[in-house]
């Protein structure tokens, strides 16, 4: 039910739902979503070229915000204005490890963020032409992905000039990156199609995840979590928790203490992808007869 | 309610898409809008649930604040055809180009899109204005679904003809609409759609490209691309297409020869202006379409306004130049009209090539009864009978109507228009005068003969327009 690259072909699109024939819903899917990848990468070029053009900085954007959040964090820290794990008890902790920490949280954020930026930054293509919008994700994605190797980079400057141990299994660190931002891709995709029609989600974004920052182990860890209690029991269900906290032990040669929950994780936001790409199918149309052209 | 195959395919089997004769079909669509934005969303949320369950869009009953925006909408355009849509202000048009383009589904009903459909529902479809011309036309190529190859092999096609290759690496936020304009629709069409839809695009844009785009389309009506052009301009949508679909609140109102639907769409804007339209009096609508709608009072109204030629060669329609013509009108008047005073306007209407300056009609004689007839009367209630003669007819060809308007002391209370008519010279020469100037020639021999001055630069342009 989509407009054809090739020629000649036909398309048809009527009043029927996408989902009265699964089957075929998973056939265009996929063809959409294979279709779109040349797309996908010129839209991802135009956007990551017209990005920086208005600015002095740059990429370099892409950097300041960890580097500014951990530099801050550090600062209140050693005057003793929060408490943020410790330090000078935790030799593990050097300050790369918060870098490590911030960054994490930085990738899943705008993850999260990303699909319905894209989408709005996209209206006036949407509302124009009929072509797969998944290309539009997908070009976030691309994007995204670039600002994360970006700063891995960095990261990886930061490991060595603080002399971070280095282990083998930093090699699956960009493993469990890839599965925090799938589960942030995926998150930003169900609440996409409310969020282009109420301003209300974009507006609590925010809040949403300063609240997300308290109850996800960025500042501390898993182990220092006082048991029992019902902030405890909210942490530990936090699917984000297992994900950031393994890419760090990863990152760090740390001992892996939530595989399992981090599987477990993975594994439903592939279910859960389907279930987003559905609703961004489903929900287009509407969206874009809303926004008008 | 179909409409009839213009140029018929050759016949082949049915599987093959190519060989359809009906290149876009739209069966049955109907399109259910929500005026209150609060509860429109709240239906959105409703509707993708729906969606979602694999329910079928709801199409029982309207609920509060829902109208249909379309009706039971069919639409055959034909392979290489070229079919207007025309309507007033919030008839449809623009929903039914958008469910044509699959941007929206449809309430009820299914299209059928047979080839690469480019849509051009406004101008510079995806342009980034950040980006230059350039980058944007491999994105927007890219985006109406061409190669990265097929765009470098079409670059200095799209480039030549766009005319913008001097600002090609500025910002697209730089360039002038008509820039934009020609850059989108230069993409369009070297997309080498098997459908291309036109919204309105050919409304910016300066004359000479507006000549050029309505050429290019002409030329690819040739190799077998099928258009649905929304335009404002009668004239314009005349030049393009063969057959016309007339929307009325959503339902086919009339549809058919492009000519007659036309005549009969500009007949209804010029008569049901303020009922139809809500407009307020001498405006023009948003399509820029002129609406002057008839006006009457309780001091009464014109019953009829016409225009005739009286000389040999007088017809239908049509004055001559040089040939004396009559312009009769009936008012009848229910309240004594007080200094009643009557003003007669002739007025050219727009025509293609004169849009690109003004989209409205140009008044070129004007005359009342209180200057020309000395002093105002009161006039009694009862019907009225009057004649103006003209001797001799002396305006600029082309298609023109009478406005005759009444007024008491200087308040108008009744105003109404003719039919269009035609005036045509009876001499070809002289046409890209503003002004007929009745002339007659006399050589004296005993002055010498200069050299005739030399005709105007634009002289052939100009020409043209009388073509």
């Amino acid at each position: 039910m989509s407009i054809e690259s090739g020629h000649h072909e036909v398309a048809v699109y009527g009043a029927r739902s996408t989902f009265s024939t699964p089957r075929q819903f998973l056939r265009d899917l996929w063809r959409d979503v294979r279709g779109s990848r040349k797309l996908a990468f010129m839209l991802a070029f135009r956007d990551l070229k017209a990005q920086y053009r208005q600015s002095i900085l740059g990429p370099l954007w892409l950097v300041i915000p960890p580097i500014a959040w951990t530099v801050g964090l550090t600062v209140l820290k050693d005057n003793k204005l929060a408490s943020i794990g410790d330090l000078s008890e935790n030799p593990d902790k050097n300050p790369a490890y918060l870098l490590i920490s911030m960054a994490l949280w930085q990738m899943f954020t705008e993850s999260l963020r990303g699909p319905m930026q894209a989408l709005q930054m996209n209206r006036g293509i949407l509302t124009k032409v009929r072509f797969p919008r998944e290309a539009v994700i997908v070009a976030d994605t691309i994007k995204l992905l670039v600002a994360v190797a970006i700063q891995m980079a960095l990261i990886a400057v930061a490991a060595v000039f603080y002399q971070l141990p280095v282990t083998a299994t930093v090699f699956a660190f960009p493993l469990a990156v890839a599965a925090l931002i799938l589960l942030g891709t995926t998150a930003g995709l169900l609440i996409a199609p409310i969020g282009l029609l109420y301003k209300d989600i974009g507006n609590s974004m925010q809040y949403v995840f300063l609240a997300g920052l308290a109850v996800t182990p960025v500042f501390f860890e898993m182990s220092e979590l006082a048991p029992g209690g019902f902030y405890a029991a909210f942490v530990k269900i936090n699917p984000v928790a297992p994900l950031l906290v393994t890419a760090r032990e990863l990152a760090t040669g740390q001992a892996l203490t939530m595989l399992p929950q981090f599987g477990i994780v993975v594994g439903l936001t592939v279910v859960l992808l389907f279930v987003a790409l559905a609703l961004l199918r489903a929900s287009m149309p509407i969206v874009i007869e809303r926004w008008s052209a | 309610m179909s409409i009839e195959v213009v140029e018929p395919a050759v016949e082949t089997p049915a599987e093959d898409p190519a060989s359809s004769p009906i290149a876009l079909e739209a069966r049955g669509i109907s399109k259910r809008f929500c005026r209150d934005l609060k509860r429109s969303l709240l239906y959105g949320v409703q509707d993708i649930c729906r969606e979602l369950m694999g329910k079928p869009v709801r199409t029982g009953e309207l609920k509060p604040h829902e109208f249909w925006a379309l009706e039971h909408v069919d639409i055959q355009v034909p392979r290489g055809a070229a079919l207007g849509l025309v309507g007033i202000n919030g008839c449809g048009k623009t929903t039914l180009m958008r469910i044509l383009s699959g941007l929206i589904k449809p309430t009820t009903g299914e299209v059928t899109v047979r080839g690469r459909l480019a849509p051009l529902l406004a101008l510079g479809a995806g342009f980034n204005s950040i980006l230059t011309g350039r980058e944007n036309i491999y994105t927007n190529m890219t985006i109406l679904g061409l190669t990265r190859e097929e765009i470098d092999e079409r670059f200095d096609s799209v480039v030549e003809f766009s005319e913008v290759g001097y600002a090609l690496d500025a910002p697209v936020q730089n360039f002038s609409s008509g820039m934009v304009a020609r850059l989108g629709f230069a993409c369009a069409i070297h997309t080498q759609p098997d459908i291309l839809l036109l919204d309105e695009v050919l409304a910016v844009g300066d004359l000479r490209f507006r000549q050029k785009c309505i050429d290019a389309i002409h030329r690819i009506r040739k190799t077998g691309t099928s258009f649905l052009v929304v335009h404002h301009s009668p004239d314009i949508l005349g030049a393009l297409c063969d057959q016309a679909i007339y929307l009325v609140k959503g339902r086919v109102e009339m549809q058919g020869d492009s000519k007659d639907v036309l005549a009969r769409y500009a007949d209804d804007v010029r008569r049901k202006g303020t009922t139809v339209q809500g407009a307020s009096r001498e405006t023009t609508d948003a399509l820029g379409f002129h609406i002057d709608p008839d006006i009457e009072s309780e001091n009464g109204r014109f019953l009829s306004v016409s225009v005739r030629g009286t000389g040999p060669s007088a017809e239908d329609g049509v004055v001559w130049n040089e040939e004396p013509a009559e312009i009769s009108f009936t008012l009848k008047v229910e309240e004594t009209l007080r200094k009643m005073n009557i003003q007669i306007e002739m007025m050219k209407l727009p025509t293609f090539e004169t849009l690109a300056q003004s989209s409205t009609e140009v008044v070129m004689a004007k005359f009342s009864a209180k200057r020309e007839a000395g002093r105002m009367v009161d006039v009694k209630p009862g019907q009225y009978e009057f004649r103006v003669t003209l001797p001799w007819l002396a305006l600029v060809p082309g298609t023109y109507q009478i406005r005759v308007s009444a007024y008491m002391k200087r308040i108008l209370v009744a105003r109404s228009r003719s039919d269009r008519f035609e005036i045509r010279p009876k001499d070809e020469t002289g046409l890209d005068n503003p002004f007929f100037q009745p002339r007659q020639w006399t050589l004296d021999s005993r002055i010498t003969a200069r050299k005739p001055a030399p005709s105007d630069e634009d002289d052939e342009d100009e020409q043209s327009l009388y073509e």
